[in-house]
């Protein structure tokens, strides 16, 4: 049994570190062994390190293909996932195929500057129509805020019931009255406001 | 980038007459400032210019805080009128304009009715307006340091005799044409109304 390693300080601030595992008897299919030029780069390394560096290029394909497997089977350890590890300095180097550039772009600076504009254009023509429309509206306000343009509706609804001449009659017999209990001789006196009424003289 | 320009420009050459449009309906909805009651003051004394001797502007400046007393209960007592005054013809309009419609809907003649309408209403709708001006006027005359403005107050004085006798001319205004216009019109209607049926029933 392999002894345990003791805890690292990351281990005790709860992060797992993930272990190294030495020595994992892979089973390798034939056909592997004599094209796997890292097997064969790394059986020859140890007996001749000042070799060129043209197996330097199969390496970078072939670690390509293993970083692609790896993609695909994440879950899988295999010797390129090894070697992987041990070769990162040059996986760093590898650039993904592809990159998908973003499709989404931020809206840009002038159409929303324009998009503003156009409402807030839009709001002030709404208010001027309006302001015009008030000033044409007719009649002005009374203390009751009640007015007598001709074009209102009465605030009485309509009568369903036919008018008869007497009833013309009656509304100018009422009508007549009515405008004579408004005394305008008291209401109107313009000695009410006179200087010696006002005691100014 | 160009889409935007070209954006921008179609929505300013749509949009700037509006713009103008409204802005110069807007100035006529809103006349010359005169909210408050120095620059009413402002403007009477601008209009009217009169000029008070040193004894007379001494002697408003003494009486002038009784004679706004008097004009205060003058006020209370106007409003009260004015108030009573716009109800009937208010009503009187409205009865109007109900018969005028009855009569529509039963296909009578109602020229006659509805030119003297016309007249009636426009009599009213001044009245009103003047009233609004002169109690305005009453009020601010009121209201004003009389004591330091003399002629700011004699300026009101005068302003507010003017709006009175003129609305003393719109009543008798409304009057005339409720008595003579509309009246007539009804008695007319009503002998129109008098003959349909009589040659109905024929």
């Amino acid at each position: 049994m392999k002894p345990q390693n003791p805890p690292t300080e990351q281990q005790k601030n709860g992060l797992i570190e993930p272990e190294l595992q030495h020595n994992i008897p892979v089973k390798l299919h034939d056909s592997q062994i004599p094209k796997n030029p890292i097997n064969s780069q790394v059986s020859a390394s140890a007996k001749d390190s000042k070799k060129s560096h043209e197996p330097d290029d199969k390496i970078l394909q072939e670690v390509n293909k293993s970083v692609k497997e790896a993609d695909k089977k994440p879950a899988k350890k295999s010797l390129f996932s090894f070697h992987k590890k041990q070769t990162g300095s040059k996986l760093e180097t590898l650039k993904p195929e592809k990159i998908e550039p973003s499709k989404a772009k931020p809206p840009s600076k002038p159409v929303f500057a324009v998009v503003s504009a156009v409402i807030a254009a839009a709001v002030l023509s709404v208010a001027a129509v309006y302001a015009f429309s008030a000033k044409n509206s007719g009649a002005p306000l009374t203390s009751s805020q009640q007015s007598t343009n001709t074009d209102k509706v009465s605030s009485t609804p309509t009568q369903s019931t036919k008018i008869t001449s007497s009833d013309l009659t009656k509304a100018a017999s009422d009508l007549n009255s009515k405008v004579d209990s408004l005394n305008d001789a008291q209401d109107f006196n313009a000695n009410d406001l006179s200087d010696s009424s006002l005691g100014l003289q | 980038m160009k889409n935007s320009r070209s954006l921008l420009r179609i929505a300013l050459a749509v949009f700037t007459p509006f713009l103008c449009w409204g802005s110069s309906a807007f100035a006529q909805t809103t006349p010359a400032s005169t909210n408050t009651l120095e620059e009413r003051v402002a403007q009477s004394k601008a209009s009217l210019k009169l000029q008070l001797s040193a004894a007379q502007s001494q002697k408003i400046s003494q009486k002038c805080a009784d004679a706004q007393s008097l004009l205060k209960t003058i006020a209370d007592k106007d409003k009260a009128s004015a108030d009573k005054r716009q109800q009937i013809y208010t009503d009187l309009s409205t009865k109007l304009t109900t018969n005028i419609r009855t009569l529509q809907n039963q296909n009578a003649d109602i020229t006659s009715l509805k030119t003297a309408q016309v007249q009636f209403d426009t009599a009213i709708n001044r009245y009103v307006s003047d009233a609004a001006t002169y109690k305005t006027a009453i009020d601010d005359i009121v209201a004003v340091k009389c004591a330091s403005d003399p002629i700011g107050f004699q300026s009101l004085l005068v302003n507010t005799r003017q709006y009175r006798a003129t609305l003393a001319s719109d009543s008798t205004q409304i009057k005339t044409t409720a008595k003579s216009a509309l009246v007539q019109a009804l008695i007319a209607t009503s002998k129109v109304l008098d003959n349909t049926q009589a040659g109905g029933s024929q």
